[in-house]
């Protein structure tokens, strides 16, 4: 049985002009311990789909399964990790990281232990004391995986979480979160509009249309060894899956509005 | 280290600045005054009003009246906290809470309550409890509008954060509402010191039989100025000190701010 199902998932909002779907028809099967990237144009949904798994945002239609079991809210087998790293400024690092498992009535004398462990994990050792305000936009992040972590998920659903860093500090948390992901194979969803990114971490990239009604238009299987290095993207493989991806993603749209080359 | 240590000698130059400012204008009043430069009667002059405080102290005076007013202040101020802080919350937090009492608050915060001062004699006389509760009444109006703009100002990010970690609409109050609206809520608090200072003191003006206002009406209508002078340095003392000391602890509880 595969871990996690999108069974014809739609997603729709209410806005002034009325309802909008944003995403139409997405299906997918994930298996456990799978490192699968969604990508996909800006406002094509990547996002809601990500939600819809963790139970934050209920589909107009179809299901999400995990496990088999329908998706109806957050619960305790998956953890989030957020774009802005969505953390509380006035708890300590530590303390910010214990959160899932305070909320889950785990003693606090354990809860810090545990909290401890994984600041130490995300490389963050001496910071347990700071406040997310001393940190930088990787550490606060770094701080993110680690809270999402410490309730120790079987799905861990990322929602372009290096989206806000820079180009340099992005490539290192992905080296970063690749070696903290060997250690155990979570099954991850990785929802990110960086190409590279999704190569050098996924397994498989599923890549959406734009919306609205987006779906899933391919489901490339990246065939690169395991685990990776930096050195991977030099190689000729990692170029043919970037041209494929940039086709998909940007391919049609080019061919539209770039001008000829003047040169 | 360095950077305290900077920042201590800054904060002790800016107190330093602020004493000579106010040195010279104490020494050009008293000059102003003693040569009939300004007539004294309507201005007193320094040496005149340290004079009048010594008198308020030692004829027992102040000890008198100053226990009243610091106990109709304190008391008004306890409750508009304890009742003002949690509706203030409840109706940030929550729509219906807020659709009954928001349209009386407002109302509430933009009426002089002193218009509403002889009613509240009426119904309690006098004396300590009408005080009270007009104190009440106004500092409750700013509690409450401050603790409801703090709950409101929630991240939203922040909520979906806890929810999707499974956090319930308890825990999200507890952990997350309750937390990031205590900057606003304690400036709130801050805010009604002032309001209820000037409250407790313009109401015992309107009528009373001991404090500092019924004082300052008294020594006011017998244009004895300089003790007028010490009362009203006093209710400015006494507002700054408790201000002062509600921002030290916004400081350094609110660090992350």
């Amino acid at each position: 049985m595969s871990h996690i199902t999108f069974d014809s998932v739609k997603i729709s909002y209410k806005t002034s002009d009325g309802e909008v779907e944003a995403v139409g028809d997405f299906s997918a099967e994930i298996q456990k311990g799978e490192f699968i990237a969604i990508v996909g144009p800006s406002g094509c949904g990547k996002s809601s789909v990500l939600s819809a798994a963790d139970g934050l945002l209920k589909p107009a239609a179809g299901n999400v399964y995990v496990s088999g079991e329908p998706v109806t809210g957050p619960g305790h087998g998956r953890a989030m990790v957020f774009q802005d790293a969505s953390l509380m400024p006035w708890r300590s690092v530590e303390s910010n990281v214990a959160f899932g498992l305070e909320l889950r009535g785990v003693g606090k004398a354990e809860r810090l232990r545990t909290a401890r462990e994984l600041v130490k994990l995300v490389g963050l050792e001496g910071r347990e004391r700071s406040r997310p305000s001393q940190l930088s936009g990787g550490m606060r992040q770094r701080v993110g995986i680690a809270r999402a972590l410490a309730v120790d998920p079987e799905i861990l659903l990322m929602d372009e979480p290096f989206g806000a860093l820079d180009a340099q500090t992005r490539e290192s948390m992905g080296m970063e979160l690749l070696r903290i992901w060997e250690n155990d194979r979570k099954t991850v969803l990785f929802v990110t509009h960086g190409i590279d990114e999704a190569i050098l971490l996924a397994d498989r990239v599923l890549v959406m249309s734009a919306g609205p009604r987006s779906r899933i238009v391919e489901d490339i299987t990246i065939d690169l060894p395991r685990p990776r290095t930096r050195e991977v993207r030099v190689g000729r493989e990692f170029q043919v899956y970037r041209s494929r991806l940039s086709n998909l993603l940007f391919g049609e749209q080019d061919a539209r509005t770039t001008e000829p080359a003047t040169r | 280290m360095t950077t305290s240590r900077a920042g201590s000698q800054e904060s002790a130059v800016k107190v330093l600045t602020g004493c000579i400012s106010i040195v010279v204008v104490l020494v050009a009043w008293q000059v102003s005054a003693s040569s009939g430069l300004v007539d004294a009667s309507y201005t007193s002059s320094p040496l005149e009003i340290v004079k009048a405080a010594a008198e308020l102290v030692t004829s027992g005076e102040l000890a008198q009246n100053l226990p009243t007013t610091l106990f109709e202040f304190s008391i008004g101020y306890a409750l508009a906290v304890v009742i003002g802080v949690p509706l203030g919350m409840l109706m940030g937090w929550r729509l219906r809470v807020r659709q009954v009492f928001e349209p009386l608050l407002y109302a509430l915060y933009v009426t002089p309550s002193l218009a509403l001062f002889p009613i509240f004699v009426l119904v309690w006389g006098i004396g300590t409890t009408s005080k009270i509760a007009i104190v009440f009444v106004d500092v409750l109006a700013t509690v409450v509008i401050n603790a409801m703009a703090g709950v409101q100002e929630t991240d939203a990010r922040t909520l979906r954060m806890a929810h999707a970690f499974g956090a319930g609409q308890m825990a999200q109050f507890w952990k997350i509402i309750a937390p990031s609206a205590m900057p606003t809520t304690v400036a709130g608090l801050r805010l009604g010191v002032g309001r209820g200072v000037i409250t407790v003191i313009v109401a015992e003006l309107y009528g009373g039989v001991v404090g500092l206002g019924v004082m300052i009406s008294a020594y006011g209508s017998s244009f004895n100025v300089p003790p007028l002078i010490v009362l009203a340095l006093l209710a400015g003392l006494f507002g700054l000190i408790v201000g002062s000391l509600l921002r030290r602890i916004e400081r350094s509880v609110f660090r992350w701010e």
